[in-house]
């Protein structure tokens, strides 16, 4: 059942595409995560979602009734700015009252609703205080709990982490997690750190310049990305690509040349759309890379030239270069070292291979 | 932007620094041609005033010398009727015009902070500054023109409501409302103006985290605007009311204080006793009695209104 | 949805109404300035009317007129000038440096912006007459400056505040001295500060009428003395004044128009916490 359904919907700005046709839909109680590069129109989409911008085109449905036009009080939505957004003069208590006070809940009721949320975000001691006497942490902890106490149909989060610090961030991520666990309501959010999409959604939409590029859950796009763009997006650090060329077509397989991995063969479903001599791109996960390629697995050996290694402790992320020039990263477990121009041989098991035509498009 | 209300907690540690990197006399450099002149220009002619003030000092009467009579002026001026009245005239003339341009100027500052006919909102925001620079005493002489009997189109505005014509200018309380109307129309873009600033400084998301909570405009307006209106309403009330001390040049040129008395205001009234009546003794006890006021009326402003200039 | 283009609707028209209101009798002064004497005396007054240059050939005619306006600009511009000059090495001073007294010397500068004009009015003249300066551009150009110095103090100091520190740190790494740093990072930083007060001077002293009236005679007259002087007798030269009025007012008027986004600045700045 389609609880938010978003359907066609535009959004211009003079002569500029914010948002260019945007069709999706979410179920009840799922997490639903908008990630993409700086531009790309998750942040407006969001907004025409709330309705604190009109759409262009398009519908937007939430819990079956039409909301495309309504206001944004109405529409029993929820919003948690990236930058709190917190009334000042306000204390922790009446900014968390505020909405209820708005739609003229009794008292008792507006206590009883704001002590319970304070109770799940441990805001307990800070009632009385004003946000500039609070921390970042404190005050995200409000604005979620702002916007909990009207028991919302559905929760906004408009990249609510970026201005914290990397240690409370994580934190705060857990936190968002468990909440959605106890309290089930849909959840749209916004980010552009991938970790965060990972981590927390139950699916990923992946926009970028005002339209969708893949919508699924982590693994699939993790795993079966549709084009190079999803592909190098999702994974941290970045999808090595490198540029190979066909030199034969066979009905389930490939083969294809690199100058640093020789001739291979590939096995691949979708072969007939393939020619000999086109150049297609292939991909590798940075952590796929193995130093000493185990010879048990099919696997595919790279040449590569030792640029420069960091150590991160447990792992190390090794920078080099492949004879054509093209970069190739590599994150291997164990702490390595390699010399400055040394030829290091890498491999990765054939099974973790992605492969994309010229347009980008995954084979 | 930072919003005020909020980003105090994390930035007064910078403003910590200190900056002795200088002479100790370079500040003085800097600083003494614009003091010796203010000095010469301010000081000196204020302690003039005040020895003026202590002295008999009529100059239609300069035979009979200039001798020193001590705080007699001061006697006549805070005994005389006339001065109180002066004073209360020009009371209540702030008082009439001052909510005016208030709600005037929230009004206006609230319609040009609303998105959507931009074109017209700048249209309407350059314009506020047409009466500002506007000639004080030019004003006074249109007011002249449209507030007249028989060719003003005060009258012909009031005709097409229904209203019979006034004599505005030859009436007590059609002078006052005269002049009333005109200083309005001179000084609501300034409140406007200083409204709209803090109107601007509504952070954005604070805006619309309050859309997101209610339709209402009036509670938006009521919880989320009126903090940050609430400066501009201060500074509005003190600077005002300095203005209105000054307040001269219209008057003057419209009614010269009368019908009789009754658009006297302080300014205008001084200025006769001073150079009409040429009492300059008594007026000069006047002047320091304003400036008193004056002074107690600036101090307010910068104590709620000065950050730190120690910073 | 009706509900939403209604507003729409009801906003543009209050934003004309008050536009209407704003400039109505700037636009009284300038149509009834070339309305002919009948026209003129119209009761009630008309709307529509053939325009005549009459009032303004009047005008042209009496050159004390024009003597007023080059008086006013005379006076206007020179004191903007020293204003300047002398006002924004203060407004740097009190920005930058720490020294005793800097909270008292800023009251005094900011008092003085507060106080009513009669109160020097008075002194000024006695002072100036017994000084034989009656009735010259130097009185005035003083007296004004006496007002004008504080309102560039006040905004240079407020503009040169906002000046990132870390530049004069920098440039005195470079070895600059404290002029050096005034003149080459302050002052071209600051210029929105300055042009603002520049401004804001020359207005002033183009509008001044209390001094200009008690201390001038007949060689110095500004601007708007001139538009008073009509004033006087029962029947007054309606068109004249109007035409004079807005000779007064139209360049000054214009000037505003262009620099308004300043002027805006500079009228809010330090009103709003």
């Amino acid at each position: 059942m389609e609880f938010l359904k978003i359907d066609g919907v535009r959004k211009n700005y003079r002569d500029v595409v914010a948002v260019g046709g945007v069709s999706l839909s979410a179920r009840e109680g799922e997490f639903v995560v908008f990630v993409g590069p700086s531009g790309c129109g998750k942040s407006t989409l969001m907004r025409l979602i709330a309705g604190l911008e009109e759409v262009s085109a398009g519908r937007i449905y939430i819990d079956g009734a039409e909301v495309t036009h309504q206001e944004p009080a109405k529409r029993g939505v929820a919003m948690v700015f990236q930058s709190y957004a917190l009334y000042p003069h306000m204390n922790v208590r009446e900014n968390m009252s505020f909405g209820l006070k708005m739609i003229k809940t009794p008292a008792k009721e507006i206590y009883q609703r704001v002590s319970d949320a304070a109770a799940i975000l441990k805001l307990e001691e800070l009632m009385e205080r004003r946000p500039k006497e609070l921390s970042g942490g404190q005050r995200q902890r409000v604005a979620i709990g702002r916007a909990i106490v009207r028991k919302p149909k559905l929760f906004l989060f408009d990249e609510p982490l970026s201005n914290l610090d990397a240690e409370l961030r994580g934190e705060m991520r857990g936190e968002i997690a468990r909440l959605h666990k106890e309290l089930g309501v849909t959840m749209v959010y916004v980010t552009h750190d991938q970790v965060e999409a990972m981590t927390l959604a139950d699916r990923i939409v992946v926009l970028r310049a005002g339209l969708v590029e893949q919508i699924g859950t982590p693994a699939d796009l993790y795993d079966k990305p549709i084009n190079t763009f999803v592909a190098g997006f999702i994974g941290s650090p970045k999808m090595n690509f490198m540029p190979v060329d066909v030199v034969e077509v066979h009905p389930q397989a490939l083969r294809l040349s690199h100058p640093a991995l020789g001739l291979f063969n590939m096995p691949s479903e979708r072969t007939g759309a393939v020619s000999v001599g086109a150049t297609l791109s292939l991909g590798l996960r940075p952590e796929h890379l193995m130093l000493s390629p185990d010879a048990l697995l099919d696997t595919l050996k790279i040449q590569v030239t030792s640029d420069y290694v960091e150590n991160l402790g447990g792992s190390s992320q090794f920078y080099t270069w492949a004879a054509d020039g093209s970069r190739v990263i590599a994150l291997v477990q164990g702490r390595h070292t390699a010399n400055k121009g040394s030829a290091l041989e890498l491999g990765i098991a054939l099974s973790k291979l992605y492969l994309f035509d010229a347009q980008g498009h995954a084979l | 932007m930072t919003d005020p209300l909020v980003a105090d907690a994390t930035t007064s540690a910078p403003a910590q620094r200190a900056y002795l990197a200088h002479g100790r006399w370079t500040p003085m450099w800097f600083l003494a041609p614009a003091v010796l002149t203010l000095f010469a220009i301010g000081i000196y002619p204020t302690l003039f005033a005040l020895v003026t003030s202590l002295r008999k000092y009529n100059l239609t009467r300069a035979r009979d010398g200039f001798p020193f009579i001590g705080l007699e002026n001061y006697q006549t001026v805070l005994t005389d009727s006339t001065f109180w009245q002066t004073l209360w005239r020009t009371a209540r003339f702030f008082m009439t015009v001052m909510p005016v341009e208030i709600v005037l100027g929230i009004v206006i500052a609230l319609l040009l902070h609303k998105p959507g006919w931009s074109f017209t909102r700048s249209l309407v925001r350059v314009s506020l500054v047409v009466p500002l620079a506007t000639t004080y005493a030019v004003v006074g002489l249109i007011g002249r023109l449209i507030f007249n009997r028989d060719f003003g189109v005060a009258n012909q505005f009031g005709n097409w409501l229904g209203f019979e014509s006034l004599d505005w200018l030859g009436s007590q309380v059609g002078a006052f409302a005269a002049i009333a109307m005109m200083d309005i129309w001179q000084w609501t873009p300034f409140c406007a103006l200083i409204f709209l600033a803090g109107l601007s400084m509504v952070p954005n998301e604070v805006e619309e985290a309050a859309r997101l909570e209610t339709s209402s405009y009036f509670a938006l307006l009521r919880h989320v605007q009126l903090p940050y209106l609430l400066p501009g309403f201060t500074a509005m009330l003190i600077l005002r009311s300095a203005d209105v001390l000054k307040l001269f040049d219209m008057v003057f040129t419209m009614t010269r204080g009368g019908p009789g008395a009754a658009t006297d205001l302080v300014s205008v009234y001084i200025q006769r006793v001073g150079f009409r009546i040429f009492d300059m003794g008594v007026a000069s006890a006047q002047a320091i009695l304003l400036l008193i006021l004056t002074i107690f009326i600036s101090r307010l402003f910068i104590t709620l209104f000065y950050r730190e200039i120690d910073a | 949805m009706i509900y939403k283009n209604v507003g729409r609707v009801l906003h543009l028209l209050s934003l004309l109404v008050f536009l209407a209101f704003t400039l109505f009798p700037f636009y009284w002064m300038v149509s009834s300035s070339f309305k002919d004497q009948t026209d003129l005396l119209a009761s009630p007054p008309v709307w529509t009317f053939v325009p005549s240059m009459a009032h303004y050939a009047e005008v042209w005619q009496d050159e004390k007129v024009f003597a007023a306006i080059r008086n006013s600009l005379i006076v206007a511009s020179a004191t903007t000038f020293l204003a300047i000059v002398l006002g924004a090495p203060a407004a740097y001073s009190l920005a930058r440096f720490q020294f005793k007294g800097k909270k008292d010397l800023w009251f005094w500068f900011i008092s003085n912006r507060m106080i009513s004009p009669i109160v020097l009015a008075l002194p000024i003249y006695l002072l100036a007459q017994s000084a034989g300066m009656l009735d010259t551009h130097l009185v005035l150009i003083l007296i004004y400056l006496s007002f004008c110095l504080p309102i560039v103090v006040w905004i240079c100091t407020d503009q040169f505040r906002s000046i990132p520190p870390d530049l004069e740190q920098a440039a005195r790494l470079d070895n600059a001295n404290q002029w050096d740093i005034f003149w080459r990072i302050y002052v071209p930083l600051g210029v929105p500060g300055i042009a603002v007060s520049a401004i804001f001077s020359f207005i002033f002293s183009w509008n001044e009428l209390l001094y200009a009236l008690v201390l001038t005679r007949s060689n110095v007259q500004t601007a708007p003395v001139i538009a008073t002087s009509y004033m006087s007798g029962y029947e007054l030269p309606w068109g004249k004044i109007m035409a004079t009025g807005t000779l007064i007012v139209l360049p000054v008027t214009v000037f505003a128009l262009f620099v308004s986004r300043h002027m805006v600045r500079g009228l809010t700045m330090g009103a709003t916490k």
